[in-house]
């Protein structure tokens, strides 16, 4: 297996083999069998003897959100519904701390390396603004550490670090930047712990608001981190504490969490180093949905993340983005009666379910929350918001807009702005949804406010309560059958 | 996601970043138009439908990166004296399809410099003689030879053609040491129990010839291989299974359909995309020769060898061949009937789930319903939905 990074840029013998590849298949009786959008894979993989990798989520044959739908909730209307409160808490089950968000949704994992320095810078700024217009937005880190201006103010004292600053800002063109505004955050910031324990200092997780506990994410459910070696630049790799230019292969699991108990005893760790201040949350890839939210619920975390395998990804191996894990719908589904289940027979219910993948739109958010779901992580939706052509190459450094590499320039104050849009217009879209709905929190969403279109979505998202109801119209074919004189009864 | 759909997504997302105003119409609803208007159908590649569970606090994944992970198998049964040993779950299997000299000489070099440089060794189904090779050759033969010698092959391939074909294996079986593999028809559940007490080593479910007969016609590659598996499991139900391999091959161009068909039972993939990229290569006229093109085929393998160790370790396996049907799910209630596969969400197959809705009825009328009346019951149900 090839575990070192070659130059991702290919030559004419790749589109000389994929194009051959083509007439092959067309001109022979295989054309019927043969699924010509693996084509480039076949091609691929014999240029360079390398894993498939891509970018962005999976190709799901369906994700549900288009079968079922609201019942009602408009996200444009002529009522003011800017008092519907769409706020978010996290923490307070076992932590002292807890972070409240002014929206339901927040930016998910994207670390520096995977995303190039002025997208990062640009996210910084957009909430940061945001935040002083009054709304405040989560931000997560990612596995690839925290920003030095994430984590220390202006009054930061080491010189390593201010030394660090400088370079980062230089390679980027970014001297000119005003440092005083850069060494600001207003924002709640989770920073996440992830098998490969990527930080150059401990203060990473004593300064940050909540610490995500990463167990897997959607896109590459049991694998581990991956960033290709082509993206490892000695900046990168010096915030990582890894080699240079040689990919990051993080191991797919972490080396002293193997099961439940590994698990418990990580949080406890973790709570008497930040001094239970801190909320802990536990994320994992949408699988054994069931099952792992249990095993979340019964250690000391205060939330769980779970993220569809449509969920993004700077780089995956194709295969193993495509083929592992289930939709976001279902998994939220399944985490939902996980959390129902383990609270049935107590009063308070202060765990949060944070659902990812796929989420893109307020409509989808509010599918999401009265699915069950209490916050949302959108990773894609900014990148597109900052110009993200969706071409997947993320996993090379050949992006045409310049976010997860090449020497494309991404216009950081127009991304700022950009993204600062699509937060103001998802949350006032929100409100008019919730609103029109009757209800004055997003909160209130509930299963009864969701149909769905197919029987299918039916099941999967467990909308047995609505009219619409698969199960019953099965029902009522069985008391027909029975009425025709089937005898069934012995 | 096509083009299409990426464009309404992105265009949508923008619309919201260049205004930041409430739009009048929301992605999914977009979608649904976009659909409606040119006619798609929801038709769903059943293929694709299906995912694997990966391991994560349940189970924890292995890592294939620093971790050995399992991919050879042995094939031969307890009689067969010179078993074959494989290094991945595939034979280069020709599907029936004439392929020129050049290319058969690239995949041979390729098969051998596999074996020697990579320690890999790959199965060939072929009816030619193939001489000084490292690999392992599984050769056709439709008839008895009369010399013993010209078996030269570690394996051998026949195919089921009634029960002549049962006397003609058990003289094959007296000369030959080494594992046969017997091609079957749609017809292999009424033989399949005299062909393995014959001494057949494995069998070869052909998916794209058999879903081509009237048995099965219109059904999914996946049923032939669950029924195929089925039928052996019936055999050795209450036996030690002593080896029997069950190899298929028809449309498993990728790694995504090799873990799924192993899973629901498939030991051995016959695998042919890589005489695809041989003749591919054979048309590139400046860099075709005869080295360039076993590079290709070898670099082809070893990444597909590498994806093949990646997903069984994701799954919590560090065996490929402790996949099984339990760690699938599906999207699809078509893939769901037709080979078994929980659907997501509810973790339960569409039978499952209509038994279950009759058992209820049953209760709630203060009734009992008899096994054979409530699988009368089910196939009426799936035969009006």
């Amino acid at each position: 297996m090839g575990i070192y990074s070659i130059d991702m840029s290919y030559n004419k013998d790749i589109l000389a083999i994929k194009r051959n590849l083509l007439k092959e298949s067309s001109s022979s009786n295989l054309v019927d069998y043969y699924d010509q959008s693996k084509i480039i894979l076949d091609a691929r993989k014999a240029f360079d003897g390398l894993i498939p990798y891509s970018g962005l989520g999976a190709n799901s044959t369906n994700d549900y959100f288009s079968s079922i739908d609201l019942i009602g909730g408009k996200l444009k209307t002529d009522e003011d519904y800017s008092d519907v409160d769409l706020s978010l808490e996290i923490g307070g089950r076992y932590s002292n701390d807890i972070i409240t968000t002014d929206v339901p949704f927040f930016i998910s994992g994207m670390s520096y390396g995977s995303l190039k320095l002025p997208a990062k810078i640009a996210l910084h700024i957009a909430l940061n603004k945001l935040a002083e217009d009054g709304i405040k937005v989560i931000m997560n880190t990612g596995e690839g550490g925290a920003l030095p201006w994430e984590i220390y103010g202006m009054d930061i004292e080491n010189s390593s670090i201010i030394e660090y600053t400088n370079r980062l800002l230089k390679e980027h063109n970014l001297d000119n930047i005003n440092r005083e505004q850069l060494f600001q955050r207003h924002y709640p910031l989770i920073v996440q712990y992830a098998s490969g324990r990527f930080w150059r200092d401990p203060n990473y997780l004593l300064k940050a608001d909540a610490i995500e506990i990463k167990i897997g994410q959607g896109a590459k459910i049991g694998h581990g981190g991956l960033l290709p070696g082509s993206k490892v630049t000695e900046l990168v790799a010096e915030n990582r504490g890894i080699p240079p230019y040689r990919s990051a292969h993080s191991p797919s699991r972490h080396l002293d969490i193997l099961g439940p108990e590994d698990l418990v005893a990580k949080i406890l760790e973790l709570r008497e180093v930040t001094d239970w201040n801190k909320p802990i949350i536990v994320k994992v890839g949408a699988a054994r949905a069931y099952d792992d939210i249990q095993i979340i619920l019964k250690s000391y975390a205060d939330s769980a993340s779970i993220d569809g395998y449509v969920g993004g990804t700077g780089a995956a191996p194709w295969e193993i983005r495509d083929i592992i894990g289930i939709n976001t719908i279902p998994s939220i589904k399944l985490g939902k009666d996980a959390i129902n289940d383990y609270y049935s027979h107590k009063e308070i219910n202060e765990f949060k379910l944070l659902a990812h993948g796929g989420i893109w739109d307020s409509k989808r958010i509010a599918k999401c929350i009265a699915l069950g779901a209490n916050g949302v992580g959108i990773g894609t939706g900014f990148l597109i918001s900052m110009g993200c052509t969706l071409i997947q190459d993320c996993y090379t450094n050949t992006c045409p807009a310049g976010l997860t590499g090449s020497y494309e320039k991404l216009d950081i104050e127009n991304s700022a702005k950009r993204i600062i849009n699509y937060i103001k217009g998802t949350m006032v879209e929100l409100q008019n949804i919730v609103g029109s709905l009757g209800k004055k929190r997003i909160k209130d969403l509930n299963k009864d406010d969701l149909f769905a279109t197919d029987e299918l979505s039916n099941m999967v998202s467990g909308l047995s309560s609505n009219n619409k109801n698969y199960f019953k119209q099965i029902k009522d074919k069985i008391r027909q059958i029975d009425s025709h004189g089937m005898e069934l009864n012995v | 996601m096509n083009p299409k759909d990426k464009f309404v997504i992105r265009s949508s997302i923008l619309e919201l970043a260049e205004t930041g105003t409430p739009r009048n119409i929301s992605i999914d609803d977009k979608l649904r138009n976009e659909h409606k208007e040119r006619e798609i159908e929801k038709t769903i590649n059943i293929w694709d439908s299906i995912t694997a569970l990966g391991a994560q606090l349940s189970r924890p994944p292995y890592d294939p990166y620093r971790e050995i992970i399992n991919l050879g198998i042995s094939i031969g049964r307890k009689q067969c004296l010179n078993k074959v040993v494989l290094s991945m779950p595939l034979i280069i299997y020709d599907n029936g399809i004439k392929i020129e000299e050049t290319s058969l000489e690239s995949l041979h070099i390729a098969l051998d410099r596999l074996a020697i440089d990579s320690n890999t060794n790959l199965g060939l189904i072929s009816e030619n003689e193939i001489k000084n090779r490292k690999f392992s050759h599984f050769k056709r033969i439709n008839k008895k030879s009369a010399k013993v010698e010209d078996y030269d092959s570690e394996g051998l391939v026949l195919q089921y053609n009634g029960d002549k074909s049962l006397q003609f294996l058990t003289d094959i079986r007296r000369e030959f040491n080494g594992p046969i593999l017997v091609e079957i028809d749609d017809d292999f559940q009424k033989y399949i129990g005299p062909l393995l007490d014959t001494g057949a080593d494995g069998v070869i479910a052909d998916t794209i010839k058999i879903t081509n007969n009237a048995r099965y016609k219109g059904k999914h590659a996946l049923r032939v291989i669950r029924d195929v598996r089925y039928a052996i499991n019936q055999y050795y139900a209450g036996r030690e299974n002593d080896g029997i391999v069950l190899m298929v091959a028809g449309d498993f161009n990728n790694t995504g359909r090799i873990v799924k068909s192993a899973a629901l039972g498939a030991d051995i993939i016959g695998y042919y995309t890589s005489l695809l990229i041989a003749n591919a290569a054979n048309h590139y006229e400046i860099s075709s020769d005869i080295h360039t093109v076993p590079d290709r085929i070898c670099r082809h393998i070893l990444a597909t060898k590498g994806e093949l160790k990646g997903v069984p370790a994701a799954l919590g396996y560090s065996d490929f061949y402790n996949l099984s049907p339990a760690d699938l799910r599906t999207s699809s209630i078509e893939a769901s009937l037709q080979a078994d596969i929980a659907i997501e969400g509810i973790d339960k197959t569409y039978r499952q789930i209509i038994e279950e809705l009759i058992d209820e009825y049953a209760r709630e009328k203060g009734i009992e319903i008899n096994k054979e009346k409530k699988r009368e019951l089910v196939v009426q149900l799936l035969m009006h939905r």
